[in-house]
């Protein structure tokens, strides 16, 4: 079943001489509960890209349904409600809340939307993301890796059909990193959340049930990864 | 330094890179110096111009030292503290047969030298000023009284000096040795003879012809010759109505010869710290035998030197320009000066404080990203002394930038203001030309004083201000370690290792932008301080700004204003005021007035001064402490006996303290007490004004014989002692119509409240040393029928002021017919009343103005500076903001968000200002007090109400224009843009 759909995507930069254009054209499609890496080199539009999925840029020319939704002809609230509800993301700078604790971190999206906190689910998560003793602590007083939990965590909490991640490992070393991508694995596996997630290493990009490669704002390949081994 | 120059180099870039945090950090400066500025140049010019406007009116002249002969002149110019010496002589009295006013029969001919014109403000409106003494300028009062002369005549003049007798006669030598007439004659300016005695008469002295008390002697100076009168000039300030000659000026010599007797005018070297008032009256001094001495210490004031030593005043022989020198800080009174200089350095600590906040902000708003820059450089080796050196360079690069162009912009904003204020002032001044006798108009125009002194310290006291608060961040961003630095160790560190407590009960709720609200104004102090600190500090110094400008006008209105009756709004409306004598003439002009239809409105003002009294032991004990306390300022090692029986406790009613009386229609009248709640239920029910003003002015005269004492004044609230509903028993004397023995006459009425400042506002503003009762017309008519027979002491009177139809020609033209005993007409312009009356008394409203303008320059650079921190803390949490986005929250969320900040921020604010204030002004009230006696306790509740609201509207509008302003602008763009 298609949960996600984008037609004709082109967004640029600029215009006239300094014009850029970040993506070009870019139509592709998400099954729901499918695994998709997007690789490309720095500048290649793969960010870009992911941001207009997740509805916070807006592209040029082009539409992104996600479960049959045309995302940007939604109003700025009624967008910002369906942020909150359908998509989770991930930054590879985590963006915590420096004010708020792992708890308040992890449950935010989930208040936002006005619904009250779900004490045993909150309690799961952070057991699960191993972050039990340093629930109180704000995230200036975590680990790296552990403020990327705590981020994973905020995406998870509130069971968004869609999970964005852009390079949640590109600022971990290579364990925590290993680490980080199995969460989102499992999370995939186990809730049957659709993972999009944008990375340079390949070694990582074929975990996915699916690579969408991007060079100069253009799909150069999209190719299920068994047919790729 | 040298290795410093990577670190200022990479400071230069970051500043360049980060444009808006550096041009908020300027701006920061930039205000600082503008505001230094205006303070240090404002100041001196709105000094040089109450300067002018005191000198428009008495002269630049700082010191007159009358009958001074050659050695005391001479030690005098040697003073290190006098500048120079302007030498004036009496020449004496001439007849003036041209004149046409039988009560000025006289030339009054004096001689300055050269400078003297200029100094004494001797002004020619015709011909031109006397090059030598054959050449004579005369007043302008003598044409205006119709004298027969013009430039180009000549006058004869044959000097005299008018001396009086006062005759001795066996009834009056009888009436004296029983007491009941006092031995002397004492005449209204205060000149005093004895009988039997003959005395030279003062100068300015009135004509009067001889009668049975005393007669005038003339005797001649030899001056004999023909003097060719060269100019008309105004009035000179001290030339009075009632004088008996008219002021005419020759040209004298500069030089003392050896048996002249002449008057000095001082000028004082200002900028020197000593005082010459005390070096010349010890010269003075000198010069007397110690039977001299001994004599003049029995008859006049006495002037306590710093150790300690009593100098007789000698009837004012040294007489100084107070006001003038008042406003150099160097006046006479020490109060005074206190009071200018404690003004001068009251506004520039203020200015200061409000300026360390201002840049102390700016630096605590860009902490968290300074930081991390400065996190950056150390990682690559930069010790902390470089660090805290990049903050220094940054400051003192943007300082070198502002300094000229605030310089420039605040001598632009000093000019400005004057122009702004000018017409004001003028307006103000030009109330007085009514009340001066010549009709001369206060044309006094104003210059920027740019003292190159001033911009020295504009310069010194920035730089030190910049370098005091940006010392403190350096210091505290150079002690974090790079690592901290760089992952972005704001003091959200500070909250513990072991974090924060989860807020789980606004979580059960789904409050997430309370939870956020919270969490953001408890957890990160250094953010949301800023604002705090701006909002606390815009209302504790408009506040306290507000308390100090209420104070000062508090001394300064007791100073210039201890007693009198200030006309409200209601008399400002009036254009005529009618006053006679004449009962029977009042009682049918008012009828006039009353039915004419070309008058809009009229109102009657009646008072009573001293004729009645009230016994010390209904005066509260405030009050006589009070009094006591006054009277320890003029006998500090203890009064005489007479002060206690004449003053403290007087056994007979002349001498009880007085009251004043004023009255008010049955309609008025009751309209005032309901506004003061209280009941009337009495017929003859009076209301009493609940302050009374103690001064030391007031009891100069009266303590003449104790020490000159520095001003102080007191406010005594609820003077009597007297209950709601009791009697008060109002006192007066009188003479039995058949006896005539000495009689008291004691009228009771009922007390039936006070009434407060703000009740009788619009009618009339009192002040003074009596207690005022507040009486309908009729309770007045009663009492006076009570004391039929009691010698008027007091100083009545009853005017109808009203106002006319424009055009208005038959009421005006009828009423001006009717003339007083002296042929002057009664009909009177109303602004004679209605105005600010004297110099003195117009330095209060322009004072006002002056401070209100500086407490809106404080309020201005305050919300500036809120503005800022309301930025800067908007800029620091751009990411922040921009991933709540990406997670969702809506344009309600974060409004929602940002409000319960605010509210939270402006509680923590106002409980941390009204600390902070009550503090401040408990403080500033006891120096006040300590100086000046017992000022009223006022901040005024519009002040507070204001900048409470204006905090409010400020935080709330700043925020809605520094979040609402990129609002559309894609999230992803924040999340990515680098925090400024």
């Amino acid at each position: 079943m298609e949960i996600l759909r984008c037609e004709n995507i082109s967004k640029i930069y600029g215009a006239k001489e300094t014009e850029v254009r970040a993506l070009d054209n870019v139509s592709f499609s998400v099954e729901k509960g499918e695994f998709v890496s997007i690789i490309g080199p720095s500048g290649s539009g793969k960010s870009t890209l992911l941001h207009i999925l997740g509805g916070v840029d807006k592209p040029t020319s082009g539409k992104v349904f996600i479960d049959g939704t045309d995302i940007h002809s939604l109003s700025e609230d009624k967008l910002a409600i369906f942020r909150r509800r359908q998509i989770g993301l991930v930054y590879q700078f985590y963006n915590l809340m420096p004010v708020l604790n792992i708890d308040e971190n992890i449950a935010l999206p989930h208040l936002l939307d006005g619904r009250p906190l779900d004490r045993e689910r909150l309690d799961s998560v952070v057991e699960h993301l191993g972050l039990s003793d340093r629930r109180m602590n704000l995230p200036n007083q975590l680990s790296g890796g552990q403020q990327q939990r705590v981020s994973i965590g905020r995406a998870l909490y509130s069971h968004p059909a869609i999970l964005l991640a852009d390079e949640p490992t590109g600022n971990l070393d290579r364990k925590t990193g290993e680490e980080i991508l199995e969460l989102l694995k499992e999370s995939n596996r186990t809730m049957n959340q659709t993972l999009i997630l944008i990375t340079h290493d390949e070694r990582i990009a074929m975990q996915a049930d699916r690579v969408i490669s991007i060079e100069d704002g253009r799909i150069v390949r999209n190719e299920k990864v068994r047919n790729l081994v | 330094m040298g290795n410093n120059n990577i670190v200022f180099k990479v400071t230069k870039a970051h500043m360049k890179m980060n444009r808006k945090r550096t041009l908020v950090t300027f701006l920061g400066i930039f205000v600082m110096v503008v505001l230094m500025t205006a303070v240090f140049i404002g100041k001196d010019t709105v000094m040089e111009f109450m300067k002018s406007a005191v000198a428009a009116e008495k002269g630049k002249w700082h010191m007159q030292v009358y009958d001074a002969n050659k050695k005391v002149t001479d030690r005098i110019a040697a003073l290190r503290s006098v500048k120079s010496i302007e030498v004036s002589r009496g020449l004496g009295y001439t007849e003036f047969d041209r004149s046409a006013n039988p009560a000025t029969p006289f030339l009054e001919i004096k001689a300055y030298s050269e400078k003297l014109f200029d100094l004494m403000n001797i002004s020619v409106i015709e011909g031109r000023y006397p090059e030598n003494d054959d050449e004579i300028i005369i007043s302008r009062r003598a044409i205006k009284d119709g004298a027969d002369i013009k430039v180009g005549d000549t006058v004869t003049v044959e000097t005299f000096d008018r001396y009086m007798h006062a005759f001795e006669s066996e009834k009056d030598r009888e009436n004296i040795a029983e007491g009941k007439a006092p031995g002397f004659i004492l005449f209204s300016d205060g000149f005093k003879i004895d009988h039997g005695e003959t005395a030279l008469l003062p100068d300015h002295f009135p004509y009067y012809e001889n009668n049975d008390e005393f007669e005038i002697l003339h005797k001649p100076t030899g001056l004999k010759k023909t003097m060719t009168v060269v100019g008309i000039m105004e009035s000179p300030f001290y030339e009075t109505k009632g004088q008996g000659g008219y002021m005419a000026l020759t040209c004298g010599e500069n030089t003392v010869g050896e048996n002249d007797i002449v008057n000095l005018v001082v000028m004082e070297n200002l900028n020197t710290r000593e005082d010459p008032y005390e070096a010349v009256l010890q010269i003075i001094d000198d010069f007397r035998t110690e039977e001299e001495r001994e004599e003049a210490l029995k008859q006049g004031r006495i002037f306590l030197t710093s150790d300690g030593r009593r100098i007789p005043l000698d009837n004012d022989r040294v007489k100084s320009n107070e006001m003038l020198l008042a406003f150099a800080a160097k006046g006479r009174d020490g109060s005074i000066n206190f009071l200018m200089i404690f003004i001068q350095a009251f506004l520039i600590v203020l200015i200061t404080a409000a300026s360390l906040i201002l840049i102390y902000n700016v630096f605590s708003i860009s902490y968290k990203e300074r930081s991390r820059y400065l996190g950056m450089l150390s990682s690559v080796g930069a010790t902390r002394k470089q660090k805290r050196w990049s903050v220094y360079y940054e400051v003192f690069t943007l300082l070198i930038f502002a300094l000229p162009l605030g310089i420039g912009i605040g001598i632009l904003g000093v000019k400005i203001a004057m122009m702004l204020l000018y017409p004001h002032f003028s307006e103000i001044l030009n109330m007085l030309v009514a009340n001066v006798i010549a009709d001369k108009s206060y044309e006094i125009g104003y210059r920027i004083i740019i003292n190159p002194l001033n911009i020295l310290y504009v310069i010194v006291a920035s730089a030190a201000a910049v370098w005091l608060s940006a010392w403190l961040p350096a210091l505290k961003i150079s002690k974090v370690g790079p690592v901290e630095s760089i992952r972005g160790n704001d003091d959200t560190a500070k909250n513990g290792a072991r974090g924060c407590r989860t807020n789980f009960r606004l979580m059960a709720g789904g409050k997430a932008e309370t939870l956020l609200a919270v969490a953001s104004v408890r957890r990160n102090g250094h953010a949301t301080r800023g604002i705090i600190r701006s909002i606390s500090a815009f209302i504790t110094l408009t506040l306290i700004t507000a308390f100090a400008v209420s104070s000062f006008s508090d001394i300064l209105t007791s100073k210039v204003e201890s007693e009198s009756l200030s006309l409200g709004s209601r008399f400002k409306e009036m254009n005529y005021v009618f006053e006679s004598y004449d009962e029977e003439t009042y009682d049918k002009v008012k009828e006039e007035v009353e039915n004419s239809d070309e008058v809009l409105k009229s109102i009657q003002l009646e008072y009573d001064l001293y004729e009645y009294k009230i016994p010390m032991e209904e005066h509260s004990e405030e009050y006589r402490k009070t009094l006591e306390t006054v009277i320890g300022k003029f006998y500090p090692d203890g009064y005489p006996e007479w002060v206690k029986n004449m003053i403290l406790e007087p056994e007979e009613v002349l001498a009880y303290p007085s009251a004043a009386i004023i009255t008010l229609t049955e309609e008025e009248f009751k309209r005032v007490a309901d506004k003061a709640g209280v009941k009337i239920t009495d017929e003859h029910a009076v209301l009493a004004y609940d302050s009374v003003y103690i001064n030391t002015d007031q009891y100069s005269r009266s303590f003449d014989s104790g020490i000159v004492p520095d001003f102080a004044s007191y406010v005594v609230k609820e003077p009597l002692k007297v209950k709601k509903g009791e009697k008060l028993e109002l006192c007066s004397t009188g003479a039995d119509r058949e006896t005539e023995t000495y009689i008291e006459f004691k009228v009771p009425v009922t007390f039936a409240g006070y009434v407060k400042k703000d009740d009788i506002g619009d009618i009339f503003t009192l002040r003074g040393e009596y207690v005022w009762i507040i009486m309908r017309e009729d309770t007045l008519k009663y009492i006076k029928a009570q004391c039929d027979g009691a010698v008027d002491l007091g100083i009545g009177s009853r005017m109808l002021f009203f106002s006319t139809e424009p055009g208005a020609t038959e009421i005006v033209r009828s009423l001006s017919q009717i003339k007083n005993e002296y042929g002057d007409s009664c009909l009177h312009s109303a602004s004679l009343l209605t105005g600010v009356g004297d110099l003195k008394r117009a330095l209060v409203p322009m004072m006002h103005i002056v401070s209100v303008c500086f407490t809106l320059l404080m309020g201005v650079i305050c919300l500036l500076n809120l503005y800022n921190s309301v930025m800067g803390r908007r800029l620091a949490r751009q990411r922040e903001l921009a991933v709540l986005d990406s997670m969702g929250m809506t344009a309600a969320q974060r409004s929602r968000m940002l409000l319960t900040e605010n509210i939270w921020l402006l509680v923590k604010s106002f409980l941390y200002s009204c600390f902070i204030t009550t503090a401040f002004v408990v403080c500033l009230h006891k120096i006040l007090n300590g100086r000046f006696g017992r000022i009223s306790f006022t901040i005024p509740a519009s002040v507070v109400i204001i900048t409470v609201v204006l905090s409010i509207v400020g935080l709330i509008s700043f925020t809605a224009l520094c979040y609402g302003r990129d609002r559309g602008k894609m999230v992803i763009e924040e999340v990515r843009s680098e925090t400024a």
